[in-house]
């Protein structure tokens, strides 16, 4: 994704660990998350990360197909479904980021 | 909301060979981006060399069956670890490249391509890449 966007990318193990980077004032502009993480999953940071940031672009990727209707109910700008390939990543960065 | 990757039909957790070809693609698209001339710029660069290591690493264990028997894998790993050196040195600019290695570095990316993506195009994203 890095070599994607040309611009830091953090990485968390899990949803709890990016949110306290968020909280805690951590600058983010595109938030691409797994639905499926230990302690804090996707659909849970993404609640709390439209709290705080209700304009800013949440991602959420799987590879299970229910929690693609899941992440279109609950309002999540784009779904990455698994497998993707390095043409999706450019596509995102093309789409959220340059257009 | 947008959609992107897989199919819905398709969608499933991936496996060791879906994470090694898309480190693959995404180091072709490197040397290609490098060679054309694209801005690199730091971020760019370190993700580069990150991901020719990764391929280093990854190629030397993996399951190569799902290439079938249309090549060696002995041949391929090889040639594979030479493109992730290649991919390296034209990244790090540390080293001249010339007009022979150019060739040489094309011809492997096109085997490599041939065999590890045999219905795809490896295209550049031109708006992305120029963005430095």
């Amino acid at each position: 994704m890095t070599y994607c966007v040309n611009r830091e990318v953090k990485s968390f193990d899990n949803g709890r660990l990016a949110w306290e980077y968020i909280h805690t004032g951590g600058e983010v502009d595109i938030v691409i998350s797994d639905a499926d993480m230990p302690e804090m999953n996707g659909f849970e940071l993404m609640e709390k990360f439209r709290e705080k940031y209700p304009d800013k672009i949440f991602i959420l990727m799987s590879g299970v197909s229910d929690n693609e209707r899941k992440s279109q109910t609950v309002g999540a700008d784009a779904f990455l479904a698994k497998p993707f390939e390095i043409n999706d990543l450019f596509a995102i960065v093309q789409c959220f980021v340059v257009d | 909301m947008k959609r992107f990757g897989s199919v819905y039909q398709k969608i499933n957790e991936m496996g060791e060979k879906e994470i090694f070809l898309m480190h693959l693609h995404l180091m072709i698209v490197m040397i290609k981006a490098s060679l054309k001339g694209y801005p690199a710029g730091e971020f760019r660069k370190a993700a580069a060399l990150d991901t020719a290591s990764i391929v280093h690493k990854l190629i030397s264990n993996i399951d190569l069956s799902f290439l079938g028997p249309k090549t060696s894998s002995h041949l391929f790993r090889e040639r594979v670890k030479l493109l992730s050196v290649m991919a390296a040195a034209i990244v790090s600019e540390d080293y001249p490249l010339g007009i022979h290695r150019r060739e040489a570095v094309r011809d492997n990316i096109e085997i490599i391509t041939e065999y590890a993506f045999p219905n795809k195009q490896i295209e550049l994203f031109h708006k992305v890449l120029k963005v430095a």
